[in-house]
């Protein structure tokens, strides 16, 4: 094997398939497709350190899933070219979900793991705000997670926050890993400076998303915000109940210690002049903060408040009583909710909830709705607002008229007042949570950055706006309030856009979209009933109780327990297979791992073909009769070659599922072959290779062996000899075909038909070998139709002729070898492989080939270049050139249907025209026989 | 088929009726192949069929098929690759195409359409060979003579499209 | 259309008996003869052997035939053997045309008289196609040394080693990550014994 891999004259591609064959002998065009190692293979020392970290176990197809290996993996142990190869399934529904490409699977697979520090650093690479969207994220992942087919998605979320908080918690001890968050990215720490200033305006999570790429590739960047605190709409937009301070603070920090200069209590009002004063981009960031009002009467009376104003008060620790007080929040979404939520908090005054939508179509989140209830606000679902009733100078009310709301239509609400509705909710403080929109009036009076008022600021496919330099990002951009997490992606999104823009053909590339997996719900079965995800429910989060929630801002959801963070992630179905959590690219010392490999098509030319496929073991799972998948310790040959070996899974030892070694075993022979249920043929090795099996059984486990066979084809030299050994050895041979494998008092019974005289006809054993049969591999139709081969009854590869060209094919310069054309055993498949390399050479050397002069051919003066010809050709072998069609002769293959199809009998097919099967049918059918003839 | 009453249906199908001339097209790399491998097993194939040799179904006209209802054949035969299996990629998928068509203009010019059957005989399916021979020979032999071919024998004959020898001479039209 | 006369060489094959058991041979040789164009037409106990071979090139010299027709078995298996006879005898091998009567014929019907009638219908079907052959050239192309082996277990292994000996460039296309196939799943490997790797 070895030699192959150092062979100057063998270009070995492993890990690749054929997948388009044309042309003809001497002059093949070969297409293959080379499947991605995510390993670069001329690189890779083969020293398992990626292995070693690797958090994903999958079961071990080449140990006959007895055993178990990593994602990534090395396919045995004297692999040729010993490099590994990571098993990627394709890109996991959750990241795919992700705006910001946050890759949850991965992290997950290290919570799995316990290794919380490393899952931070995962999570970071990504997203620099983990604490914040572990809390109050929309959580398209989850939405996307494949489990929700099958019971409920993995709380992705609150694996998040239980790492973000365990990270916050140990945040003194926290491994100094920073690098690792920055495998696999384009960032680095205090990167060579490029010499270009980036001014940004909005330290939100747009804005600081930015700056921490932009610096982290080099420029220099600076932050403004108008604000005296820097987070934007995740600090003053998100009550202190659910959000702590202190966790959006530190992931602030951290960004802010990557060398990011910070000016806060700092409007920005002068765009040009940012560029004129040195910034060669400027990015606008300022998010939606413009809190949304009806203009109805009263509106602007001073005790109407606006959602943010009051969030940023409590946000900037203002401490308001609103004790005794009747609050009502106009308005249905999630800001509604947290500012309903915020007021109770305040004194315990009666906060009411009203709303345009019904209870069900209210857009806040609804166990939030769920939540508000409980604690005690009242909700006043589907009523427009018609004035803020004003008594004495003070607000008394907001009159209401309930309505039938069928949503938004270009804009404005499509619905119908119904007549007589007409009320006023009592009130002394009325709260707009309407919904809110970016604030303009920063922007140049001149208009040079457009706007799509009242929507957002217009940018190109680059994000940038109509200055040239300024780019804009986030709510600001789009208009109103997404998440927090569309920000994040945008931000990332804006970063990679400016600097293409600062760094020309140098700058970040978008990232490459990678297949999504997609998982059946029988995939999702099989993969929670080979253990590799649990088949708990979902942990939900759990609140602290509403009696403690009084009068004060802790945080109301809890934490998962680190119990509850395991029992969760062990949900999770590992839907790529390899979780991308970079683990193996930190590891790698010497940069062999890429994880954005692509699939290569590589385009050969050859003269010759030599099919070397081989064969697949019957499956004898299909034939329940022989115990398999149904019993324990039935295994399969191969299942007994693997436990043998000492490189495989039970390091060389036979045992039973019980761990002990077997005492007596039986091996069944025909398993799947000469039969009429299963295949008809016989598999020709199964013979030999249980005489093999019962005598390493006799030496090397010490059980007494018992052999089933219907008949023993020793054909070979030196294979009676074999025969009369192992018999000699002492197994005993019983004739007879198998019926049927049972479990009886503790053991395997083995019964059968027609055993001879005096002879047992069934057996009591610890353990049954099934020697099954070899068959045509899966996909053989698939790759017969792809080299043109036709096969036989059985349905391997036929040669031309079974005693004349038996390693030929039906087209020329295509060779059979091994068991691809039937089975044989390794002594056969040398032979032929030397067979069909002597007939290749004996073509090749030749120099130059003969081909049939049967060929498509044109007789121009009856072409009218119709161009039927044209599209019957399967080759593309026909031109029409000026105004008639010409062949190409070395694209012909001779197949004639373009003759066929050719209305004016111009086009023929040299040594089959029309004249010449005419003729051979006028003398087929000149005789006939009258039936007094017949003897 | 007949009952005792149905004296005028007589002996159709009968043994000694007529035995019906099969002009089989056979496609070189498949059902040629499988043909032989009918002969090699030693299975039996009615001796109503006459196969020609032809490098793909694809080859075969609808004007051949044509041409040989008109030659005396009682049924034709074309037998390809299977679908997927073509070894010119996609020749038989044309053919396939092509055979409603004829069918109708069987037809339309009053031959039964059973008269012509496509199927798909791989290189291995010598026994489906012997198996589509037999029941195409039966079949055409409950259908009776082609009664086509006199009158187009006439017609050819009176507007002199034949010679002697019995080869048709093609009129071909010029650009 | 044919400047020359046409002068056809029919030849009827017995195959030793696996024809003539159930073809008349010699009725369909006397019916050959009948056919326009045919010069001559014979039967003989086998026709692929060089003494058969050399009948027809003898023929083509002595008669000044100019187009052959051999009655025997498969095209596909001899068709080769016959243009390559004609063209030692200095004519086109393309003026050849072969008639299946035993695969087709000999071997799949039992009665003589079918048997013979169809054999005697397929001589004559090739007697008046060979009548409208042309001469042909074959096609000289240059032959690409390199070879694809597909699958890199012990058949395409050896295969892959026994070329790049032989010189040749060998691409190996293996669909696994690494090459062994089945074998280097093997511990001890039949009849040896010995290690499988």
């Amino acid at each position: 094997m070895a030699s192959v891999g150092r062979h100057p004259n063998i270009n070995l591609m492993a890990y690749s398939e054929v997948e388009h064959i044309s042309g003809y002998i001497g002059n093949f065009d070969v297409r293959v497709h080379r499947k991605p190692r995510y390993i670069d293979a001329s690189v890779c020392t083969g020293c398992s350190k990626c292995t070693e970290v690797c958090p994903v176990d999958t079961l071990n197809p080449f140990d006959m899933n007895l055993g178990t290996r990593k994602a990534v993996y090395r396919h045995s142990a004297q692999a040729v070219p010993g490099s590994y190869t990571i098993e990627k399934l394709g890109v996991a529904p959750c990241r795919n979900a992700c705006p910001t490409d946050q890759r949850a699977q991965g992290y997950i697979a290290l919570v799995r793991e316990k290794r919380y520090a490393d899952a931070y650093w995962a999570i970071r690479r990504e997203h620099p705000f983990p604490s914040v969207c572990g809390r109050v994220c929309n959580h398209q992942c989850e939405d996307a997670c494949s489990r929700g087919k099958y019971d409920e998605p993995v709380n992705i979320m609150g694996i998040k926050r239980f790492v973000s908080d365990w990270a916050f918690a140990n945040r003194d001890e926290l491994p100094e890993m920073r690098d690792k968050s920055l495998v696999g990215t384009p960032f680095v720490h205090e990167p060579v400076s490029t010499g270009k200033k980036v001014a940004i305006i909005g330290a939100g999570p747009a804005g600081l998303t930015a700056a921490l790429d932009l610096v982290r590739l080099g420029h220099s960047v600076k932050v403004y915000d108008s604000s005296p605190i820097a987070g934007g709409m995740m600090r003053v937009g998100i009550p202190p109940h659910r959000m702590p301070d202190e966790l959006l603070d530190w992931e602030i920090e951290q960004i802010l210690n990557e060398g990011i200069e910070l000016q806060l209590n700092t409007r920005i009002d002068d765009i040009p002049g940012l560029l004129e004063s040195g910034y060669d981009g400027v990015l606008v960031a300022t998010g939606a903060h413009r809190v949304k009002k009806l203009a109805i009467r009263n509106s602007n009376h001073p005790q109407n408040w606006l959602s943010l104003d009051l969030l940023k008060r409590i946000a900037l620790g203002e401490e308001i009583d609103l004790s005794g007080k009747k609050v009502v929040v106009l308005g249905g979404g999630n800001v509604a909710l947290d500012v309903a939520r915020t007021a109770i908090r305040l004194g315990q005054p009666e906060v009411s909830i009203a709303c345009l939508e019904s209870r069900g179509e209210m857009p806040g989140f609804d166990w939030e709705i769920g939540v508000a209830e409980e604690e005690g606000i009242r909700l006043f679902p589907g009523r427009t607002f018609k004035e803020i009733v004003v008594e004495n100078e003070h607000v008394v009310g907001v009159r209401c008229v309930e309505v039938e709301f069928r949503g938004f239509k270009g804009g404005q609400p499509d619905m119908d007042e119904i007549p007589g509705s007409d009320h006023v909710l009592p009130a002394d403080l009325v709260i707009w949570a309407i919904g809110q929109g970016p604030d303009f009036s920063f922007l140049p009076p001149d208009g040079s950055v457009h706007i799509r008022y009242p929507i957002g600021v217009v940018t190109d496919d680059e994000m940038m706006t109509s200055l040239p330099g300024v780019f804009c990002a986030g709510d600001v951009r789009r208009g109103m309030t997404f998440f927090v997490v569309d920000a994040i992606g945008e931000g990332h999104h804006v970063a990679r856009c400016i600097d293409r823009y600062l760094r020309g053909e140098n700058g970040l590339k978008e990232p490459y979209q990678q297949d999504v997996v997609e998982l059946s719900v029988e995939d999702i079965e099989t993969r929670i009933t080979d253990g590799r995800a649990s088949n708990q429910p979902r942990v939900p989060i759990s609140c602290i109780p509403l009696e403690e929630r009084l009068n004060n801002f802790r945080e109301v959801d809890l934490t998962l327990t680190e119990e509850q963070a395991l029992t969760e992630a062990e949900r999770c179905l590992g839907c790529g297979l390899c979780s991308e959590c970079l683990e193996c690219v930190a590891a790698c010392e010497i940069g062999a791992i890429h994880h954005d490999m692509q699939d290569e098509l590589v385009d050969l030319k050859v003269g010759a073909i030599i099919l070397a496929t081989g064969f697949q073991d019957f499956d004898p799972s299909v034939a329940p009769e022989f115990g398999y998948g149904r019993l324990n310790n039935v295994i399969t040959a191969m299942e007994f070659e693997r436990m043998i070996n000492p490189s495989g899974p039970t390091g060389g030892e036979v045992l039973l599922k019980n761990g002990k070694p077997p005492k007596s075993v039986a091996i069944l022979q025909c398993i799947g072959s000469r039969s009429e249920q299963y295949n008809s043929h016989c598999s020709r090795v199964c013979c030999m290779y249980s005489l093999k099996i019962a005598q390493l059984v006799h030496d090397y486990v010490n059980a007494e062996v018992h052999e089933i066979y219907r008949d023993m084809r020793t054909v070979s030299g030196g294979y009676e000899a074999f025969f009369n050994r192992t018999k000699q050895a002492g197994v005993n041979f019983y004739h007879g075909q198998v019926t049927e494998v049972e479990k009886k008092n503790g053991r395997l019974v083995v019964s059968w038909d027609e055993s001879y005289y005096n002879e047992p006809d069934h057996v009591a054993v610890d353990m049954v070998i099934l020697a099954t049969g070899f068959e045509p591999r899966d996909d053989v139709g698939q790759v017969a139709s792809t080299f043109s081969v036709s096969r036989s009854p059985n349905g391997f590869f036929l040669e031309r002729h079974p005693k004349l060209a038996p390693v030929e094919t039906a087209t020329d310069g295509i060779y059979l070898a091994g068991a691809c054309q039937s089975p044989m055993d390794i002594p056969d498949c040398v032979a032929q492989a030397g067979g069909a390399v002597a007939v290749a050479l004996s073509m090749i050397d030749q120099g130059t080939i003969a081909l049939e002069p049967s060929i498509a051919a044109v007789e121009t003066l009856y072409c009218a270049g119709c161009g039927q010809c044209v599209a019957a050709c399967p080759y593309l072998a026909i031109e029409i050139t000026d105004g008639v069609a010409v062949v190409n002769e070395y694209s012909c293959k001779g197949c004639g249907t373009c003759a066929a199809v050719c209305p004016n009998k111009a086009m023929k097919l040299i040594h089959y025209s029309d004249q010449q099967i005419v003729a051979e049918m006028i003398g087929a059918l000149n005789l006939s026989v009258t039936p007094e003839e017949v003897t | 088929m007949s009952d005792s009453h149905g004296d005028d249906v007589g002996n159709v199908g009968g043994l000694n009726s007529f035995e019906p001339k099969i002009l089989g097209f056979l496609c070189s790399w498949c059902s040629y192949t499988g043909a032989d491998l009918a002969g090699t097993n030693r299975l039996k194939v009615p001796s109503n069929l006459r196969a020609i040799r032809v490098p793909c179904s694809g080859r075969v006209a609808p004007e051949l098929i044509m041409r040989a209802f008109d030659q005396g054949a009682d049924g034709v035969l074309v037998l390809g690759c299977h679908l997927g299996e073509c070894h010119y990629d996609n020749g038989n998928h044309r053919t396939a195409k092509r055979m409603p068509v004829l069918h109708s203009l069987l037809s339309f010019v009053g031959l039964e359409p059973e008269r012509l059957r496509l199927d798909w005989v791989s290189a291995s399916e010598g026994e489906r060979f012997s198996k589509i021979v037999e029941e195409f020979a039966e079949s055409i032999r409950l259908l009776g003579p082609c009664q086509w071919r006199p009158k187009a024998l006439q017609w050819e004959a009176e507007n002199r499209l034949i010679n002697q020898k019995g080869e048709m001479s093609m009129p071909q039209v010029g650009r | 259309m044919n400047l020359t006369k046409v002068r056809t060489g029919v030849y009827i094959c017995h195959c030793g008996t696996n024809i003539a058991a159930t073809v008349d041979v010699k009725a369909v040789a006397e019916f050959a003869q009948s056919l326009d164009g045919v010069v001559l037409a014979r039967d003989y106990s086998y026709m692929c052997s060089d003494p058969g071979q050399d009948l027809i090139k003898d023929d083509i010299q002595e008669h000044g035939l100019n187009r052959i027709v051999v009655a025997s078995c498969s095209p596909l298996m001899h068709e080769i053997t016959f243009r390559r006879a004609c063209e030692e005898a200095g004519l086109n091998p393309f003026y050849f045309q072969m008639a299946n009567i035993r695969e087709h014929c000999s071997w799949v019907i039992d009665d003589m008289v079918l048997a013979t009638a169809k054999a005697k219908s397929l001589v004559e079907a090739a007697v008046r196609r060979v009548y409208h052959h042309q001469p042909l050239d074959m096609r000289e192309v240059e032959m690409n040394p390199s070879v694809l082996v597909v699958g890199a277990g012990i058949t395409g292994i050896e295969a892959a080693l026994r070329l790049a000996d032989a010189n040749k460039k060998v691409h190996l296309v293996e669909r696994e990550p690494s090459i062994g196939g089945h074998m280097a799943q093997l511990y001890k490997t039949f009849p040896t014994l010995d290690c499988a790797a």
